[in-house]
C-alpha cells in the first residue's frame, strides 16, 4: 500500500513540524523523532538519517539553537531550542499551511473528500 | 559475545572514513544510535543486543546517503567567511596599499605622492637587499594565508592551531599598525610635504587575516569532537 503521507509532503512539512515540537521546550534528535511519530499517529514517518540534516539546516538559519549537555548516563547529547526567529517562522508557516488546508477543505466540499 | 561498545566504535570509525561528516555530527549520530538501541531493547526483551544494534544502524542509513543528506543542509558559516577572506586577500594586491613618494621605496618613479599597489609593496619587500625583517613581513602573513587553502578546497580535518594563531596575530598586529600609527609626514626636497596613510589595499589585506582566522576557528570547532574539546579545556 502506498503511504498516505508521501515523501514530498514529509519534506515540505519538516520545518513547521520541528519548530512546533520545540515550542513545547528544549529537545534532542531522538526525542523529536518520537514526537513526530506520536503526533501523527504513525502516519508521518521520518527516517532517522533525514532528521539531523533538517535540524542542522534550521540551526544554520537561526531558527533553532543547539547546546551540548551531559546525560544522566554521562553521554553527550545535543539539545535544541526555538529562537525568536524560529517562532516568527513558525507563525508564518502556520498561516501558510492553514491557508492551503482551508483552500483544499473548501474545494473538497467542507471536508467530504 | 557481542560487545556493544566495540560495535559502536567500529560503526563510527567506518563512518569517519567513508563519509564527509564532521566529528560533531558523528557525536550526535552516535548518541542517536545508542538511544535507538536502548529503546529497541526496552521494547522487545527477546531481542539480542546484536540485533538491536543492527536494526538501529540500518535505520540511520548508509554513510553515502547520510553525507549527501548532511551536504544538503548547506554550507557551514565558516566557509562563507573563508571565501570572503580569500577574496579580500586577492583583491588587496591590486589595490593601493600605500601612498609614498616616488623614491620612498627605492623605486625609479617620478617624485610625488603616488599609490603603491599591494603587489608592488610585496615585490619591494621581497627584493629589499638582505633585509630579513622585510622578508619576514612579506612572507609570514601570506604563507599563513596560503596554509588555509586546503580548508578552502574542502580538505577533511581541522587546521593546525599555530596557523590559526599566526593568522589571528597577523590580523590584530596589522590592524593595530593601521589604526595606531600616526600619519607619517614625508618630505621630499623641492616638493610639498606629503602625509602618508595606509591605503585601502592595506585594510583589505589586514581584514582578510581576521576573516580567515575567524573562519578557521569556527571550522576547527566543527572538526573537534565535543568530548575532545572538554578534555583539552
Amino acid at each position: 500500500m502506498k503511504k498516505r503521507v508521501y515523501k514530498e509532503l514529509v519534506a515540505a512539512s519538516s520545518r513547521p513540524m520541528v519548530l512546533s515540537i520545540l515550542t513545547g521546550g528544549e529537545s534532542y534528535g531522538y526525542e523529536i523523532l518520537k514526537q513526530v511519530k506520536l503526533l501523527s499517529g504513525g502516519e508521518v514517518e521520518w527516517s532517522d538519517g533525514m532528521l539531523y540534516p533538517v535540524l542542522h539546516r534550521l540551526e544554520r538559519d537561526g531558527m533553532i539553537t543547539g547546546r551540548w549537555q551531559l546525560t544522566e548516563e554521562g553521554r553527550r547529547r545535543k539539545y535544541y531550542r526555538l529562537t525568536d526567529r524560529g517562532k516568527g517562522q513558525l507563525a508564518r508557516d502556520r498561516e501558510g499551511w492553514m491557508a492551503v488546508h482551508g483552500a483544499l477543505q473548501s474545494s473538497w466540499g467542507g471536508g467530504r473528500a | 559475545m557481542f560487545d556493544l561498545e566495540k560495535a559502536v566504535r567500529r560503526w563510527r570509525g567506518s563512518l569517519e572514513r567513508r563519509s564527509s561528516l564532521s566529528p560533531r555530527e558523528l557525536d550526535e549520530l552516535e548518541d542517536h544510535l545508542r538511544a535507538r538501541v536502548n529503546l529497541e531493547l526496552e521494547l522487545n526483551a527477546a531481542l539480542t543486543p546484536a540485533r538491536a544494534f543492527a536494526a538501529a544502524r540500518e535505520e540511520l542509513g548508509e554513510a553515502a546517503t547520510m553525507s549527501s543528506e548532511f551536504a544538503k543542509a548547506g554550507k557551514p558559516r565558516w566557509r562563507g567567511l573563508l571565501v570572503a577572506g580569500w577574496a579580500l586577500f586577492g583583491v588587496s594586491f591590486l589595490l593601493p596599499a600605500l601612498s609614498v613618494p616616488g623614491n620612498g621605496l627605492g623605486l625609479s618613479r617620478p617624485v610625488g605622492l603616488q599609490p603603491y599597489y599591494g603587489y608592488e609593496v610585496f615585490r619591494e619587500l621581497l627584493l629589499a637587499d638582505g633585509e630579513l625583517a622585510n622578508l619576514l613581513a612579506a612572507m609570514v602573513p601570506n604563507l599563513a594565508m596560503l596554509l588555509t587553502l586546503p580548508s578552502l578546497l574542502r580538505a577533511r580535518g581541522g587546521q593546525g592551531r599555530w596557523v590559526l594563531r599566526t593568522l589571528a596575530v597577523v590580523g590584530a598586529v596589522t590592524m593595530a599598525i593601521g589604526v595606531l600609527m600616526p600619519p607619517m609626514s614625508v618630505s621630499v626636497p623641492g616638493q610639498p610635504t606629503f602625509v602618508q596613510h595606509p591605503g585601502i589595499g592595506f585594510w583589505a589585506w589586514s581584514l582578510s587575516f581576521v576573516c580567515a582566522a575567524t573562519a578557521i576557528w569556527l571550522r576547527n570547532r566543527q572538526w573537534t569532537s565535543v568530548g575532545a574539546e572538554r578534555s583539552t579545556a
